[in-house]
Formats: C-alpha cells, structure tokens, sequence
C-alpha cells in the first residue's frame, strides 16, 4: 500500500498538466467562436 | 377584410386588398434567395428572376467568380433563405484617414486588418463565401468569418487594394459591410470570456480531483480505513480545496467584500460566509486529524457557483454583441456642394453649418436645414411620429433624420450633430438612461434575507450546543454555515434566465438584460406608440370609391412615381403609362390607353379644369374627417374616382392588446400624431380614450413616461427617436422591427418580428421563465432547509453533505433546462 503515497501526487500532477493544456488552449483562443468551425468542414478546399 | 373592420368602412366595390395578395406571384422564386418575385419585376425574357437588385447582383458576381458552390452548400445546409442586402454605395468614406485610424489596425506583417459587421451573415454558406473572398479581390491576404456574431476579420495589403474596395465586395456579396464599432470593447470581453473559462477549467479540475479524494474516505467509513491513509486522503482533499478556495474561489471573497463596503445584499456574502467558515474549520480539522472536512463539498460549491456566473457572462456577451451589430451602422454620407458647383459624397461628420447639401428621394436628411430648391414630402415619422408625409418645399425648415420622399431637395444646413432635434433627442436618452432607477434582482433580494436567517440560525445553533462542549457546537455551526450556502441558488437563476433569453433570441426577440425577464413578468401599464407599431407605418389604400376599372391606369401611372401615395396604389398591370407628369404638392398625371389620366388632390382637379362631382367630394370629406388623405382620379378630364389612402392598423393589434388587458396589464396608447387620429386608432384597438394620448413631443411622452413608472411597472414600445428617451425611462424599454437606431440603443428588449404579437409572446414567456426561476428557488431552499434543520439537530456530517449538495443542484439544473419559458418560432 505504500504505491500509494507515489500514486497520488502522480495522479495529482497528471490532472495539473491536462489543466495546464486547457488553459493554454483557452489561452490560445481555441474556444473564442465555436459556432463557425463546424460548419467549415463543409468547405470542400 | 380586416382593414374593413378596423376603420368600420364599407368597400363600395371589390376588395382593394386583392391587389396586395397578387403582388407575390408564387410560381417564381428568387434565384439567389428562393423568396417570391414581386410580380412586377417578373422579367419573362430571363430564365433567372430575382426579387430584388441586390440578389441580381449577387448572383451575378457569385457565378461570374465561380463560386456557384455557395448554391449546393446553402441547399445542403437547408439554410432560411435572407435576401442579398446590397445597398449599391460605393463605400468611399471608408477611405477618410480618420475612419481607417479608427477602425483599422496594422498587424505585425504589416497588414492591414479590419472587423466588418456583415448585414445579413447567417449560414454556413455565407461563411463559405465571405472566406473565398481573397481569391475574389486580390490584395485581400485572410478573411475570416464568425458566424455567432455576424462579422468577419478581414486582413489585406493596403498598396493593392483600397477598404473601399473591399467594402463594395462584400456589398455585392449582398452583406453590406459596417465597421464592428468599439473594438476595445470587444477585446476586453473575449479576455474576460478567457480568463473567466480558465478559472472554470480549474475548478473543475480540482472540484473532481477533491471529490476523488473524499470518496476514499467515505468508502473507508463503511470498509474500515486505517488512520495512515484516512489522514492522507484528508490532506489530498484539504491541499485540493484550499486551492479551490483560494485560487479560482478568491473571487466570492472580493465580490462579498465590495458588496458590504457598498452595503448592498449580495449573493456573495452568504457564499463567502459559508466557504469561509468551512475552510477555516477544516484546516483546524485537518491538522489536529480530529475530523473529517467539508473539502470536497467547497470544491464542488466554488465550481458550481463560477458555473453560474459563467453562464451569466455568455448571455450577457451575446446580448451585448448582438446589441452592438444591430447599432452598428455604415458612416452615412451627405452629398455637400463644392465651390466649383458639383456635389461630392462626404460624411455626415464633416458637414457644417451653411453648407449646401443634396438630398435625393428616398435618402435620410443629413443635417436640420432649410430647403433652398425642390419640391417634395417629407416623413418625419421616426422624428415626431406623425403617420402622414408633409409637403415642403423652398423656405421650409427641416430636421435631420427625416426621408425625401419624392423628389431631389437642395438645402441649406442649419445645424449639425448635437444641435440637431435629433441630437437633443439623444442628449434627453442619454440623461433618461443615466437618471433609470435601479432595480433590485429577485435572488440579489432573497440573499439580503439570506444573510440575515443564517447568521441568525448559525448564532441559535452556536447557543443550543454550547452545553455539550465548545467544539461540538463549533463542528455543527461551520456545518450549518457550509449547508447554507445558497449554491443550487445562485446557479439556478442564471441557469434560467441564460435558458430563457436563449430561446427568446431564437424566435427573434433579444432580451438586453435578465432583470426584463423578471420586470417583464409581473403586472402594470403598457404604452404603446402608434405610427409603426400599432399600425404598418406606411400608406395604403383603405377604400376605392367610383370605377373600378380605372384602378389599372391609375396603378400604371403611380409605378412611375416614387411618392408615398403612388406606392399604395400600384400595383402589377400589362397597361403602360407615357408622358409622366409630376406635379408637385399636386399629384401626377399621364397618358394610358389613350386617356389622360390625373390622380391627385382637388387643387390639381381645379388647376385641370376638371368638372367636381358632388356623390365623391362629400365621401372624400368624411374620409379626411376619419384622417385619411384622399385622392381623386380623373379620366379624360372627367372625376371618375376617388382612393382613401391610410396608416392601417397591423392585422391581429386589436387581438393582441385584448389578450394582454386580460393578462392584466393595463394597455395605453402614447403618440406624437394628431390625437384625433390617436383616439380613433385607440377605439379600434380596443384602448380607452382617457389613456389614448395624441400630439406628444418626445419630452412629453417622457414626463408620462416618469409619472407612471412612480407609480408601477411600466412598459414603453416603440420604433422611433421620438420614443427614444420614453424607451431608456420606461422599466422596460421594447423597440419594435423597423425602428431608429436610437431606438435600439435605449431600448432593453428588441422585437424582431413586426407587429405586437411578439409583445405577447414576450410577456407570457417571461411569466413562464420567471415560473421556471420561482420553482428553483424553492426546490433550492427546500434542500438548504433541509440540511440546515439537520445541521443545527447535530447529525450533518460531510458525507451527508456531499451527498445532498449535488443532488440539488442537479434537480435545480433540469428544471431550469427542461423548463418552458419563450416558444421557439413557428
């Protein structure tokens, strides 16, 4: 049971990252217009 | 058959209306839009018909670039179909240096770049089209469309091509250009959109990860977990809270601390008083080990509560944006006469006084001035509310904002920008927007009752336990202040509301603010306007006396003539008029078939030696005592007619007005028209004389506006500027399709659909949204009752809590989702 004390913190750290990349999209501007990209996928060039 | 009834006239021969109907000849549909062709421009010789110039022009720059795909995408995607809305103008303000210093930004490759508010931008296709438009006008290097808001970022080389030219491009698409206005404005809402959804992606983040934590120790409640790891857990979920706490949740802390500097209840305090608590106590917990901690319980609450808010934000983004888009308007133009004698297209900024400006028919009026040249009417209707044209002509003094109707004017500028009638009029808006009462919301209400009853509850429990131990009765108060905390509360209203409004914009009505929602809701006195509202706001025939057969030639005469008056007597005819006469202040003449004909007033029968007719003069004196204006048609020099021509009353007004006056509002009827007209419209209607209120000036409709709002919950609907400053005093301000620009800035709900019935809609939808909010509120405060009462009994505990807290919120969510407020259109 003593994984447990490297599980945790990696888990923990594992989150942290994937909250790093959200916030790094965000950032980027990736969730400023969601209405417009999904109709570009109909655009054939 | 309604206009009948509504002026409680009889046709004295066939139904007039029958015309209107056949102008949409259904079996032809618009080849860029797929609308009906009015009949009359129905060209035979085409194998293509179009329903106006700008779709004709559209399609003929769509196929001549190659771009026939934007028709199968448009098809594919089922989009409605909007025509094409060129205006034809050839943009060349948008090259004044001080236009481009205001709009135009240089990018870091030395591009220029520009945001256009495209009129008209509303499918997939659109955006299709607008983003081929490099390879239409090259120089364009990047154009790229957001359909949400109606724009498109548009990026180019200013050595190869002009904005101008660029702006007549997405003109002849049919999207007439303007530029997006406060671009700082819009700057600083997409970095608080930004910053608002990083927080919410970490409280998220650590609302899960808390939980996770938690769920080990509760599990180990019932399995048995040794103190080692019930302790490690304990810390995980304390590290991950106190983060949430401090980090993403800071922001309850500082909001509830504005609200109590500035004494205002505040859904904040409460939270800030519940999370406070909590965490203090639990890091007392935590480091003693004596307890388990409400961690898991903040983190979810701080998540939920920024959710809301979150919420919140985007519909006040959207209302705002679509605001914006509908205020923003192309720099209008004056054609101002140079020292050489020519007229040159300017702004309407750089016009000055004693300048000589042209007006052609169908323009606005750039400027008050008086008229030097020309003859013609006027519509003064957004100005004053007046329904009928006013005839002018040299000598006569006119305000800006006014359309020429007929013919070209010269005129002298008198005043410009703020010391125009209109200008004042926005001063008087500007004041009543600044001077309007602020309402306190409903939740911001019952959190200030809020406040009160926990702090109360939380000092009686404190009292109770003290007997059993000092940090018994401390465990159960942090307890009960965690459990308080309105969070199902505070997201449930946004929810709602958010709800609302969206479907509301759905069906074409843009709801400004959710407190209109709740104001909306309630019950107290309804004005209306009269010209555009109640009424179409335009001429049209009311009843046809004498031979009916000439109704054709006077239709072929009147096509050529681009008077009011004639526009409500044309209609499609195979008959050709020549020798068009205009005789201004008169009426027309010409010849068809071989007859002179004349149509026009008596003066121009006089001026024609026209023998009077007693049967018709004595009709035409009973129509102009019911306010209409009358013309007589004469054949061959013989009177052989007479048309009554009318503002007529919307179809279904009277419908509607019954329909609210038994939903308990009170209806009136404000108007700057002659209150003869006013009272004989308001008994159609259904409206009493004594709250039928004719010949106000906008400073008087805003006194009455003033008056009733001391006494209750009043609405103003209107179109006009005349109505402008009643609209930003009223509770609510609705403008209604059509209206002036200064109307939609003051106003805080906008009707897209024509007439009252959207009025109806309006109100019953939010009775039904504010429903919706209503039962939240309940079920939201049923649960923290719930959980108070527990609390303050001694057996709240945190896996309790963590158990109940979710449920509410998710009971509170599908209500508010699953609840009907605004009908989506038909």
């Amino acid at each position: 049971m003593i994984l447990i004390y490297i599980a945790v913190p990696l888990a923990i750290l594992l989150g942290a990252a994937f909250v790093a990349a959200f916030v790094w999209a965000v950032g980027q501007g990736q969730y400023d217009d969601l209405d417009t990209p999904p109709v570009k996928i109909l655009s054939d060039d | 058959m309604e206009r009948n009834e509504m002026f409680h006239l009889t046709t004295v021969d066939s139904d007039p209306s029958s015309s209107e109907d056949a102008l949409q000849h259904e079996s032809f549909r618009c080849r860029h839009c797929g609308l009906p062709v009015p009949e009359s421009l129905v060209d035979s010789r085409q194998r293509d018909q179009f329903c106006c110039s700008g779709c004709a022009t559209a399609f003929a720059v769509i196929t001549g670039c190659g771009l026939e795909n934007y028709y199968k995408l448009r098809d594919a995607l089922n989009a409605r179909p909007s025509p094409a809305r060129s205006r034809g103008s050839k943009y060349t303000t948008f090259d004044d240096a001080p236009f481009l210093a205001k709009h135009v930004v240089t990018t870091s490759a030395g591009l220029n770049r520009i945001e256009f508010v495209l009129s008209g931008l509303h499918c997939g296709a659109c955006v299709w089209l607008i983003e081929r438009l490099p390879r239409l006008a090259p120089g364009i290097v990047r154009a790229h469309a957001n359909l949400a808001r109606g724009t498109a970022v548009i990026e180019w080389q200013p050595e190869r091509i002009k904005l101008s030219e660029i702006a007549t491009w997405c003109d002849r698409l049919g999207y007439p250009p303007s530029p997006a206005g406060n671009r700082i404005h819009a700057h600083r809402f997409d970095a608080e959109h930004r910053r608002q959804l990083a927080r919410l992606g970490l409280a998220g983040a650590l609302a899960g990860n808390a939980m996770l934590a938690a769920l080990a120790n509760y599990c180990g409640v019932f399995d048995g977990i040794s103190l080692e790891y019930a302790r490690l857990f304990g810390w995980v979920s304390a590290g991950l809270g106190l983060v949430a706490v401090f980090g993403p949740g800071s922001v309850f802390f500082t909001n509830a601390w504005t609200a109590l500097r500035a004494r205002v209840p505040s859904m904040d305090i409460p939270i800030a008083l519940g999370v406070g608590a909590g965490t203090l106590a639990g890091v007392i917990d935590t480091v003693t080990g004596t307890h388990d901690a409400y961690f898991d319980s903040l983190a979810v609450l701080v998540f939920l509560l920024l959710l809301g808010r979150y919420i919140k934000f985007l519909q006040m983004r959207r209302a705002a944006d679509a605001m914006t888009l509908l205020q923003s308007i192309t720099p209008r133009t004056a054609l101002k006469k140079r020292g050489d004698g020519s007229f040159q297209e300017v702004s309407i900024e750089s016009l000055q006084p004693n300048d000589i400006v042209q007006i052609p028919p169908g323009e606005l009026i750039p400027a008050d001035g008086t008229i030097l040249e020309g003859r013609s009417t006027i519509d003064r209707s957004l100005i004053t509310g007046e329904s009928v044209g006013v005839s002018v002509g040299p000598g006569t003094d006119v305000p800006g904002g006014a359309i020429n109707q007929s013919s070209p004017l010269t005129m002298r500028v008198l005043a410009v920008g703020m010391e125009t009638r209109v200008g004042k009029l926005m001063t008087l808006v500007e004041d009543a927007v600044a001077q309007k009462p602020a309402v306190l919301a409903l939740a911001d209400r019952v959190s200030g009752w809020l406040v009160i009853a926990i702090v109360l509850l939380a000092t009686l429990t404190m009292i109770w336990w003290l007997p059993s131990g000092g940090s018994t009765a401390l465990r159960h108060t942090v307890a009960l202040l965690i459990v308080a905390c309105p969070c199902a509360l505070g997201l449930a209203t946004p929810l709602a509301f958010a709800v609302a409004q969206g479907k509301a914009a759905r069906s074409g009505t843009l709801i400004r603010s959710a407190d209109s929602i709740e104001r909306l809701s309630g019950r107290g006195i309804i004005w209306l306007d009269k010209t555009g509202t109640i009424t179409e706001g335009k001429l049209t025939l009311i009843q046809w006396m004498g031979d009916a057969s000439v109704r054709s030639m006077v239709a072929a005469v009147e096509r050529l003539s681009n008077h009011p008056i004639g526009k409500a007597l044309t209609f499609e005819t195979d008959l050709k008029a020549d020798e068009f006469m205009n005789h201004p202040g008169l009426g027309v003449s010409a010849w068809v078939n071989g007859s002179n004909v004349l149509v026009g007033n008596l003066a121009l029968m006089e001026r024609h030696q026209v023998p009077n007719d007693r049967g018709l003069e004595r009709e035409a004196h009973h129509w102009l005592a019911q306010g209409c204006s009358v013309v007589f048609v004469a054949r061959d020099g013989r009177l052989v007619a007479a048309a009554a021509l009318g503002d007529r009353i919307r179809p279904g007004s009277a419908e509607t007005i019954k329909r609210l006056q038994s939903a308990g509002w009170i209806v009136g009827l404000l108007s700057g028209d002659d209150p003869g007209i006013v009272n004989r419209v308001a008994a159609m209607v259904g409206i009493p004389t004594e709250r039928a209120i004719g010949g106000m000036v906008p400073e008087q409709k805003l006194s009455i506006i003033r008056d009733s709002i001391s006494k209750e919950p009043t609405l103003m609907v209107g179109d006009g500027v005349n109505d402008s400053a009643a609209l930003a005093a009223a509770s609510v301000g609705i403008a209604v399709q059509g209206g002036a620009e200064t109307a939609l800035h003051a106003a805080d709900v906008y009707l897209s659909r024509p007439g009252l019935e959207p009025l109806h809609d309006l109100i019953s939808g939010s009775r039904r949204a504010m429903g919706v909010v209503y039962r939240n509120f309940a079920v939201s405060l049923t649960y923290n009752a719930v959980a108070v009462g527990l609390a303050m009994a001694g057996i709240m505990t945190p896996l309790i809590a963590a158990v109940l807290m979710p449920i509410s919120s998710l009971t509170v969510t599908t209500l508010s989702l699953t609840g009907r407020s605004y009908e989506v259109c038909r």
